[in-house]
């Protein structure tokens, strides 16, 4: 290893198949793993199953945000109509619920829809302004027409040797070691 | 090579596996005779004692064929014009329910026959003294009115028959994909002639039960119900034959070959409908509510007084509110159980709203239980169990013809 190369960032196994990544992410879930990820051109399907990932918090989030919006619109028209300005409108009731139901209802969309779109950055990590696999071109070859397996270096199972003969042994072709080149940009100056 | 390569490797074409297992419809077509017997023992009875109350509920008994025949029918239409690949292997079930539409131009004719009990407007000298329905009377009136069901039984029947043999006739595997183009043409001017018809039986059948009432929405809304019923009767046909295990991928790579993928997509078509009903109910009550006009609120006010209240919160919570809460989450969405739950509620969803838009303007209902409806409820039930049963055991539960067949099975996503 060059000495000027920076800090270790994990592994990576480059697969031309969806197939086998599907075997290498369902061996990797039965080994324990616990910071690793898979990029794909396209949602390959069942890889959420092969990676074992839990159920997402998102759809908890909208349904909340969506009631909440919902009791927050019908709140605010009892405010306004009610309360704060009373008008009678078309001899109906100040509060009358028919009448505010379409304003429940676009606000309890828009609720729900605000907070998925917010959670969803949050939780895709969208924040970030930096990965190491970005240095390593990995990411121009995981969006065109290669599959790739990620294994970082602070998970405990990480052992350089260990997980190149585990790339190697499921039908990886080709597995790099990723280095933080930023990293070593600052060692060099 | 994995088994999914494999099969991936495979000639397209005919399922190789040789014919696909059939259900003995026999348990289903002795199930659907007692129900029919008891249903048609309870509708005599009821012609005896209460006819014009029987002619009501015999109108409740026929929607809810229409409904579900009719919505399949629907539903395979939308199959072809979006050339879905995914819902290749759940077609069947929907033409086995197409396979009933002789069933629903059989319980036509006691409408007719009856048409002077249910609807006001077949009386000529109510017409001519009321000046509202004397305006309406070229268009209501019985010669027109037979006439334009016979276009509308026609055009389903038509092309019902169409769809079904069509894709029965790719089942030996000697028809080539000209069947399946042929079929997609003709789906599109369908769709068309479909929206007129169910548009104006809608008019007809329901909303001149009160000649007074008029809604233009009213055609969407009962178009909103039917898709629902349609999807409900299809899911359930399904799942049963799921369960009888005539879905089994014979290659047995996969297992059930209606999968957790399908499972979702069916419920997500029974949450969107049920949705869309709900947000047309709404739309109708909300107009007419605010504008509050009295040539058209009556009808509601007719729906809220005299405990009818108990029956339009019940449409509600059927139709809408249960179907939403409990199809929301995807987990509930391809759950057999639940899938057949919420079917067997939205049929039960279809009956409260038909029994909601007719039974009010019957002239002799002393509360809002009729029992009336129950005999010509089960007859329908029962003659549409027999034909599917009939159906599904001479045919193969999945159209082993179809040139999508094998992309269809190879599809779980």
């Amino acid at each position: 290893m060059p000495e000027s190369s920076g800090s270790l960032q994990g592994m990576v196994g480059v697969f031309d198949d969806p197939t086998p990544l599907l075997h290498m992410a369902g061996k990797a879930r039965d080994a324990g793993w616990k910071h690793w990820d898979c990029h794909t051109p396209y949602p390959v399907h069942g890889l959420e199953k092969a990676m074992g990932l839990r159920d997402s918090l998102i759809p908890f989030l909208t349904i909340s945000a969506g009631f909440f919006g919902a009791v927050f619109a019908k709140g605010m028209q009892w405010y306004m109509s009610d309360y704060d300005f009373p008008v009678i409108v078309g001899g109906k009731p100040l509060f009358s619920l028919p009448a505010f139901v379409p304003v429940t209802f676009e606000l309890f969309v828009l609720f729900a829809a605000l907070t998925t779109f917010g959670s969803v950055i949050l939780f895709c990590g969208l924040c970030r302004w930096h990965s190491p696999l970005h240095d390593a071109n990995l990411m121009l070859e995981a969006t065109s027409d290669r599959y790739v397996v990620w294994f970082d270096a602070t998970d405990a199972l990480f052992e350089e040797s260990e997980v190149r003969k585990f790339l190697e042994g499921n039908g990886a072709g080709d597995v790099r070691v990723v280095y933080n080149e930023s990293d070593r940009r600052s060692v060099e100056t | 090579m994995n088994e999914r390569e494999a099969i991936l490797n495979r000639p397209q074409g005919v399922l190789d596996a040789g014919p696909h297992p059939r259900v003995g419809g026999r348990m289903v077509r002795l199930a659907g005779l007692p129900v029919a017997g008891v249903g048609g023992l309870l509708s005599l009875l009821a012609l005896v004692f209460s006819p014009q109350l029987f002619g009501f509920s015999w109108l409740v008994g026929f929607g809810l064929i229409w409904a579900v025949c009719v919505g399949a029918l629907f539903l395979i239409a939308m199959h072809h014009i979006t050339g879905a690949i995914w819902s290749v292997v759940v077609r069947r079930s929907a033409e086995a329910l197409v396979s009933a539409m002789p069933v629903l131009i059989l319980f036509f004719v006691p409408v007719v026959l009856m048409s002077g009990w249910i609807f006001e407007w077949t009386h000529e000298d109510v017409m001519a003294s009321d000046p509202i329905l004397s305006g309406k009377s070229a268009y209501l009136n019985l010669p027109f009115f037979i006439l334009r069901a016979a276009a509308f039984l026609s055009i389903w029947g038509i092309f019902g028959w169409y769809f079904v043999r069509r894709s029965l006739k790719q089942d030996d595997g000697s028809e080539g994909p000209e069947v399946t183009h042929g079929m997609r043409r003709t789906s599109a001017p369908f769709a068309i002639l479909f929206a007129l018809s169910v548009t104006f039986a809608a008019f007809d059948w329901y909303m001149s039960v009160q000649p007074h009432f008029f809604s233009t929405i009213f055609g969407v809304y009962m178009f909103a119900g039917l898709a629902v019923s349609g999807q409900a009767g299809v899911v359930l046909v399904v799942l049963w034959l799921r369960r009888k295990g005539c879905l089994v991928d014979k290659t047995a790579a996969f297992g059930q070959i209606i999968d957790d993928a399908r499972l979702y997509h069916m419920g997500t078509l029974l949450f969107a409908f049920s949705c869309f009903w709900g947000y047309i109910a709404m739309s109708q009550f909300l107009l007419i509510w605010y504008a509050n006009l009295p040539e058209e609120g009556f009808w509601f006010v007719d729906r809220w007084k005299d405990g009818w209240a108990w029956i339009s919160v019940l449409l509600m919570f059927t139709r809408f509110v249960f179907p939403f809460l409990i199809l929301l989450s995807r987990k509930a969405k391809s759950s057999t159980t639940t899938l057949a739950a919420v079917s067997i509620l939205a049929l039960f969803g279809q009956v409260v709203d038909l029994y909601w838009l007719v039974m009010p303007e019957a002239p002799e209902n002393t509360s809002v239980f009729i029992w009336q409806v129950i005999g010509p409820l089960l007859l329908a039930v029962g003659l549409v169990l027999i034909a599917v049963g009939r159906f599904v055991s001479r045919h193969s539960a999945i159209p082993v013809g179809d040139p999508l067949l094998e992309e269809s099975r190879m599809y779980h996503a």
